[in-house]
């Protein structure tokens, strides 16, 4: 056998080009993203030269994270922004030096370069909330986490999480059956056997074990799926007409709930000939969101409903057309949907209102419709306060659920931490999409969900023994010791920039965020207080406005202030400027 | 030279991408050669994985499963059978789930709850439906039907009571539910 000779030589060069290339490539995307931000950051409308700034008396400087820079999609009229129109006639330049996603370590840094070349009048501070995911500078600063390309591949990260997130979620609602029947080989023995003794149910037991064997992933999947078909098609030919009767309608739902679209309809087609009054009131109810119809076949299918039951027929058509439309990517069907459901639930509301029916059917069309707060509302004063129903039972995960699909992580943990004292006796998926989302947001921290979890324990004391409830509990008990951890690192960058302040003779300002990041926001209170600086509660007056006149007034995404609420912190900062004399009102 | 740049900065890019589906990849685990039950997927089957595999690297099963309580996990860490082994064969009590649609939130599922001598069926054995109740209680002696085996239909309100004897049947009658 001959072998070639590998020269070593050729190698070490191919290797050489190879990571020279690869530096190379890193380094020009590392000056591309700098030139792009840095030209971004000119572009802004609140950006200010050099020759602008020099003709003002007097500088305020704010620093901060996203909520400085303006959010998402506001970045034109940021608090630094309206304040600087409003302090013109003072003749005080407002900077934005606000970087999103800047944690304190950052914005220390920042203003530490800052103010040995300047000498700003006042610092504006808003920071801390990004700490919780952004560790630059907790620990020993790495060379490589202050390149642009590091920060690039976290927020690729973040983006791929959430997408996977979502992914997931879409894909828990449209589960596929699996089975652990087929561990044994004695699972058809036992049908069989059972058969003996009542030929219809046993055959039913049997047919649902064939059928649902083909989405159970096996090698021989394909295969199984004919002969199982085949085996439950001989079986089925082989009962009496009685027997056909009872049993029938069961294998339509057993193949609409596997998801077998084509069986299905054609055995709802059969089951229609024995036993038509039921079949048509099982393919309404069960099978009609799964089988593979066309809308037209399906409406009519309806119409023979409205004819005996218009009412019925109504809530039907209106389930048909709201069934998970929240998922459904083409936004201009699910407009369509959400209308055409709109149409039918007005028609259902004058039927009959107070029907507890009609308000099962609003919970739904608020909930597909995105509009949580009216669901919860509806839902927490006709079905809570009556008791609630099977059918709603779970109606606190499901929100949680859509809220995640949604990207509002926060509201998600609100819901799971409903749900979780209405009932905590759940499989461990429902903990991981928790613990998912609360990673993912910022308004709740550890401490708040561990004093739930206290009071979820007391009221369900046997729950010592739920090992998915307990393992959550105790991954909460680390997540708040990291939290502190967060905490004291986050005070000990403030009082580094107290300091710098003070040595400066520099006025600052700190201000909370106006969302509720509950451990942030006290943390920056607290520490203000502690070291007699000038602080600004936002938390307080949007909490008491957003109640008033809604949230979506001030707040553009699941945190970020809208242009209005920019407007409510700059008054808010104004007014801090003007009392402490740093500007003229 | 420009092959010489890219084809291996091409390659390099794609090594996490393969490293990804690595872990992806399912593996099979059907050694055994007695014939009770067959076990694949270790993707599927996570508690069979969690003993058999160290460090991503499958250990050869040469003694079969070891004695005692096995339940094993589906995907989303439901459990779709918990059975009891001895000598590499079914002992005592086993059940088999069958999870179906949105286990999230409505968990229906039928169960079939068995006795085993030997990896032979021996004693009661019970069929759940979709609401959890019995809906069959077969009673076997080593691997036949024998002594009586019911049937319960909960819509009629009726039990039906047949008798077997080493798997043939005898007599049947039905009764009321109490």
């Amino acid at each position: 056998m001959k072998f070639k000779k590998i020269n070593l030589k050729s190698l070490f060069i191919k290797l050489s080009i190879f990571i020279v290339s690869l530096l190379l490539l890193f380094t020009l995307l590392e000056l591309s993203l700098r030139l792009l931000g840095k030209k971004w950051q000119q572009g802004r409308p609140d950006y200010m030269s050099e020759e602008t700034i020099a003709k003002h008396d007097k500088i305020v400087a704010c620093f901060g994270d996203s909520y400085t820079v303006g959010g998402l999609g506001t970045k034109d009229l940021s608090y630094p922004g309206i304040l600087n129109k409003m302090t013109a006639s003072d003749n005080t330049a407002v900077l934005n030096l606000g970087i999103c996603e800047s944690n304190s370590s950052q914005v220390l840094e920042a203003i530490e370069n800052y103010t040995a070349a300047n000498n700003p009048e006042a610092i504006v501070l808003l920071v801390g909330a990004a700490n919780k995911y952004n560790f630059y500078g907790m620990k020993k600063i790495n060379f490589y986490q202050k390149l642009r390309i590091y920060k690039m591949y976290q927020i690729m990260k973040l983006s791929v999480e959430n997408r996977f997130l979502k992914k997931q979620i879409v894909k828990s609602f449209s589960e596929t059956p699996n089975t652990g029947y087929y561990l044994s080989n004695d699972i058809e023995k036992i049908f069989s056997d059972a058969m003996q003794i009542d030929k219809t149910h046993g055959t039913l037991h049997m047919a649902n074990y064939y059928i649902s064997r083909k989405n159970d992933r096996l090698p021989m999947q394909s295969s199984f799926v004919s002969a199982g078909n085949k085996k439950v098609k001989a079986m089925i030919e082989d009962l009496s007409e009685q027997e056909k009767k009872k049993i029938l309608v069961d294998i339509v739902h057993i193949y609409a709930f596997i998801g077998d679209k084509a069986k299905a309809e054609q055995y709802y087609r059969l089951a229609k000939k024995y036993n038509p009054e039921q079949a048509k009131e099982m393919f309404v109810f069960y099978c009609l969101d799964n089988a593979d119809m066309n809308e037209k076949e399906k409406l009519k299918a309806f119409n023979d409903f409205i004819a005996e039951n218009p009412y019925e027929g109504y809530c039907n058509i209106i389930n048909y057309y709201l069934n998970k439309t929240v998922f459904i990517k083409d936004k201009a069907e699910k407009e369509r949907r959400l209308k055409l459901a709109k149409n039918y639930l007005d028609k259902i509301i004058r039927l009959e209102p107070e029907n507890r029916r009609t308000y099962e059917i609003m919970l739904s069309f608020y909930r597909e419709n995105g509009e949580f707060e009216k669901a919860q509302e509806l839902y927490e004063t006709k079905f809570l306060e009556e008791g609630i129903t099977t059918r709603f039972k779970n109606f606190y995960y499901r929100m949680a659920y859509y809220l995640i699909y949604y990207g509002k992580f926060g509201e998600a943990v609100e819901y799971f931490l409903k749900a979780f004292e209405q009932n905590p006796r759940l499989d461990l998926h429902c903990y991981y999409y928790f613990s998912k989302a609360f990673d993912l947001q910022n308004k709740y921290d550890a401490k708040y969900v561990l004093n739930k979890f206290e009071e979820i324990s007391k009221k369900y004391p046997d729950l010592q023994n739920n090992t998915s409830f307990n393992t959550c509990k105790e991954s909460f008990k680390n997540r708040e010791r990291f939290e502190e951890d967060i905490l004291e690192w986050l005070q000990a960058d403030i009082e580094k920039i107290i300091d710098i302040c003070r040595k400066k003779d520099i006025k600052l300002i700190i201000q909370n965020y106006p969302f509720p990041y509950h451990a942030v926001n006290n943390l920056l209170r607290q520490t203000a207080e502690k070291n007699n600086i000038i602080f600004i509660d936002n938390y307080s007056v949007f909490e008491k406005i957003a109640e008033e006149d809604g949230y979506d007034k001030y707040f553009l995404d699941f945190d970020h202030c809208t242009p209005e609420g920019h407007r409510i912190i700059a008054d808010n900062v104004y007014a801090a400027l003007a009392e402490n004399k740093v500007i003229r009102k | 030279m420009i092959k010489k740049i890219f084809i291996p900065l091409l390659i390099s890019l794609f090594f996490p991408v393969i490293a990804y589906c690595a872990e992806y990849i399912d593996f099979t685990l059907t050694t055994y050669d007695n014939s009770n039950y067959d076990i694949t997927y270790y993707r599927k089957y996570k508690e069979i994985a969690k003993q058999y595999y160290k460090g991503n690297k499958l250990v050869k099963m040469t003694g079969g499963l070891p004695d005692g309580k096995l339940k094993l996990l589906n995907f989303n860490n439901l459990p779709v059978a918990i059975v009891n082994i001895k000598n590499n064969k079914f002992e005592g009590q086993c059940i088999f789930l069958q999870r179906k649609y949105s286990v999230r939130f409505n968990p229906p599922y039928e169960k079939v709850k068995s006795m085993y001598k030997a990896g032979i069926l021996n004693g009661p054995t019970e069929i759940f439906n979709i609401n959890g109740d019995i809906a069959f209680k077969l009673n076997y002696k080593d691997g036949a039907l024998d002594g009586e085996s019911f049937f319960f239909d909960y819509a009629a309100n009726e039990k039906k009571v047949v008798l077997f004897k080493n798997g043939k049947k005898v007599s049947e009658h039905v009764s009321k539910i109490k």
